[in-house]
């Protein structure tokens, strides 16, 4: 039978969709079998499952790029791309987080939402359907305000929770509402039937529609106007949890933010100038909350936020760049390295984040300091990190496409950004340590230190990683 | 395309109803700063003490909760039935499936407890 | 038939905006949960319209409305769970109170 072997193929489409779903499964199996003292057993079978998710999405880069399911699902070299990041920062905070919960009565049910959320963020960047769209929201969402909130007894992380979870209630559903809208105007929910359909003269209706969407994409990857909840949750949440949500989930809504803006009709919505004012106030934004900031992980929690309106830049340029899908994917891994390896110092040093405890760090845990310095140079963007190649992407792509103000804006950004991030670092080397400085143990500093030392390798060598990024397209039917 | 018309005839109506009632409101409300004896029911006499609100018992809550979860999975079983027409394994075992990861999700509620009235 | 396709699709466009307001105005949590439930079932009556009036989105719409209606009773579930979270902690719905955080 024909319609058996397409579905067959399909199948082998989500393959490592299907292995964080079963994955996902057995975690929680798992934790409901095993007694009390072996919960963190739970840890070491969502390590076995993400890497075997990331071996699969590895093994398919090869194959052809399709959209599968009915012109619902990508399975492109973006995609895959956006999942081989997403499982490795998965990997990285699953061993941040088996010391942190070690103690946590409900430690292994952690890992299946873990698992479940990063799935959420997969079916995002691979989503090329506005349903899908809908349900990858929910997914990376609900399972997101859950684990902000695992410390129930914390104030602080409740407090987080209903602030991350007010602010993506209400960019939810005014993105439902748009979906709604470019429904009724293109007659399809996928991408390519809104490529096609969509009217080049939609009028009010079709910029309100594009603009509601981008609100809950904006939500997802922390942009202005639904930025708020970044800091917050950084702040507030338990630290692997903030490592997590403010990487994992932006892989996806970024990815699919792309897929949704070369949708749409040429200059029919003015999306172009729409995500330049976005990523412009986005970075600006950021940089300046961040100036007078004493708490490192509200500073980490900003300074993220000013991340994601360098990423916006690549953006802009898509659909009239080449380069813009590698500056982006780029971007991205650079990104997600650099924050994983700066949260992992914080959850190293068991939370404690007013700068005050961060003084003299440098002399006690010299290892733990460069890594967060290595980070930190990262952000900022100096050479040969990999944070200098995605922003010497991102001013290229923006230049090219005419949007040489929002480069200027970018570098102006850059050089204030100096401040905060030396502002953290120079007391870390040259204060004096208060005490001895007590650290977690030993997974959750492997992951830090493996990340740090992505940040210098995918910097040094970047060019093999460039040249792969380059070769991904971004297909919508 | 007339049906545009409409569509924006109702996104305008949308937008600026929120804006005429934020102004509404602000027109139209008392805007008084008092401290907030002013707020109690009354203003003079012996101070109210306790929770306005009475509690309810929070295991009943937590049944509401897994009922709208467990209710609202349902919708997806509807679907499923519209579409299948002759029930071969494949269909049959893709519905299996789903259902097995729900009644796991329950078998959760039921293994921490949450299933014991109390 | 077309002319009433507007007439619903305003009262959707109402409810959303009605929700929105509410949402913005209110304090309280649980009311601020109760407005998002208003505003997904504007969305939904915008959906169930277009389905109605247009015969080639009919299945679609339907497809739609019902995932809005999951999504709904989910964000509504985890919404709940929270607010149950910290009115343990902070002994009040209001949001403005929630401000041990700051900038």
């Amino acid at each position: 039978m024909t319609g058996q072997a397409t579905m067959a193929t399909m199948v082998t489409d989500v393959l490592p969709e299907i292995v964080l779903v079963a994955g996902g499964v057995l975690v929680l199996l798992y934790a409901l079998l095993a007694p009390r003292r072996l919960q963190g057993g739970a840890a070491v079978v969502a390590m076995l499952v993400a890497v075997a998710a990331l071996t699969v999405a590895l093994a398919m880069l090869p194959g052809t790029e399709l959209v599968t399911f009915f012109g619902t699902y990508a399975r492109d070299r973006t995609a895959l791309w956006a999942k081989i990041i997403v499982l490795a920062a998965t990997v990285a905070v699953i061993g941040l987080s088996a010391p942190w919960f070690r103690r946590d009565p409900r430690h292994g049910e952690y890992y299946t939402l873990l698992l479940f959320s990063s799935l959420g963020a997969i079916l995002l960047a691979g989503a090329t359907d506005l349903k899908e769209l809908v349900v990858a929201m929910l997914l990376s969402s609900a399972t997101g305000f859950v684990l902000s909130a695992y410390h129930r007894r914390s104030s602080q992380a409740a407090e987080a929770a209903i602030k991350y979870y007010l602010i993506g209630a209400l960019a939810n559903s005014a993105m439902l509402f748009g979906v709604a809208l470019l429904f009724g105007l293109a007659g399809s929910t996928t991408l390519g039937g809104l490529a096609a359909g969509l009217p080049s003269d939609g009028g009010l209706a079709l910029v309100i529609g594009v603009g509601l969407v981008v609100v809950g994409l904006a939500f997802k990857i922390g942009a202005v106007p639904a930025h708020a909840w970044v800091p917050d949750v950084a702040q507030g949440a338990p630290a692997p949890v903030a490592a997590f949500v403010t990487t994992v989930p932006k892989v996806g809504g970024f990815i699919f933010l792309a897929r949704f803006v070369i949708a749409l009709p040429p200059d029919a919505a003015g999306w172009q100038p729409l995500v330049a004012v976005l990523a412009a106030a986005t970075m600006t934004l950021g940089n300046l909350a961040c100036l007078w900031q004493d708490d490192l992980r509200r500073l980490l929690g900003w300074s993220a936020v000013s991340q994601t309106g360098y990423g916006l830049m690549a953006v802009v340029a898509l659909g009239s760049s080449d380069l813009a899908v590698p500056a982006l994917l780029f971007f991205l891994l650079a990104y997600v390295l650099g924050n994983l390896a700066a949260f992992g110092v914080v959850v190293e040093l068991r939370g404690r984040t007013a700068l005050a405890d961060v003084a003299g760090i440098g002399e006690r845990r010299p290892a733990l300091t460069a890594a967060l310095a290595i980070s930190f140079l990262s952000f900022i963007g100096v050479p040969p990190l990999n944070g200098f190649v995605a922003k010497l992407l991102l001013f290229l792509v923006a230049i090219q496409v005419g949007y040489a103000w929002l480069a200027v804006a970018a570098a102006v950004n850059t050089v204030v950004s100096i401040f905060y991030y030396v502002r953290v670092l120079a007391p870390a080397y040259f204060g004096r340590p208060a005490g001895t400085v007590a650290v977690l143990g030993r997974p959750a500093a492997s992951a830090t230190f493996a990340a740090a030392a992505a940040v210098v390798v995918t910097g040094v060598a970047a060019e093999p990683f460039v040249a792969a990024f380059a070769a991904a397209g971004l297909v919508i039917r | 395309m007339e049906g545009i018309w409409y569509v924006i005839g109702f996104a305008v109506a949308g937008v600026s109803f929120v804006f005429l009632t934020i102004g509404a409101s602000w027109l139209i409300s008392h805007r008084t700063k008092g401290s907030p004896l002013k707020g109690l029911p009354y203003e003079s006499g012996i101070p109210t003490y306790g929770d306005t609100h009475g509690r309810f018992g929070v295991s009943y809550y937590i049944y509401a909760l897994l009922f709208v979860a467990f209710d609202i999975e349902v919708v997806f079983i509807f679907l499923w039935a519209l579409v299948v027409r002759d029930p071969i394994p494949g269909v049959l075992a893709s519905m299996g499936i789903f259902i097995a990861v729900l009644l796991l999700g329950l078998a959760y509620a039921w293994r921490k407890g949450v299933l014991t009235w109390r | 038939m077309s002319q009433s396709l507007d007439a619903y699709l305003v009262l959707s466009g109402i409810l959303f905006a009605i929700g929105t307001f509410g949402f913005l105005a209110r304090r309280n949590a649980i009311s601020m949960l109760m407005s998002i439930e208003l505003m997904l079932n504007g969305v939904n009556l915008a959906i169930v319209a277009f389905g109605a009036f247009l015969p080639a989105l009919n299945v679609d719409a339907s497809v739609i409305a019902l995932l809005v209606m999951a999504v709904a009773a989910a964000e509504a579930t985890v919404g709940l769970a929270i607010v149950m979270a910290i009115y343990r902690n902070r002994r009040t719905p209001l949001v403005d109170e929630y401000d041990a955080m700051r900038q």
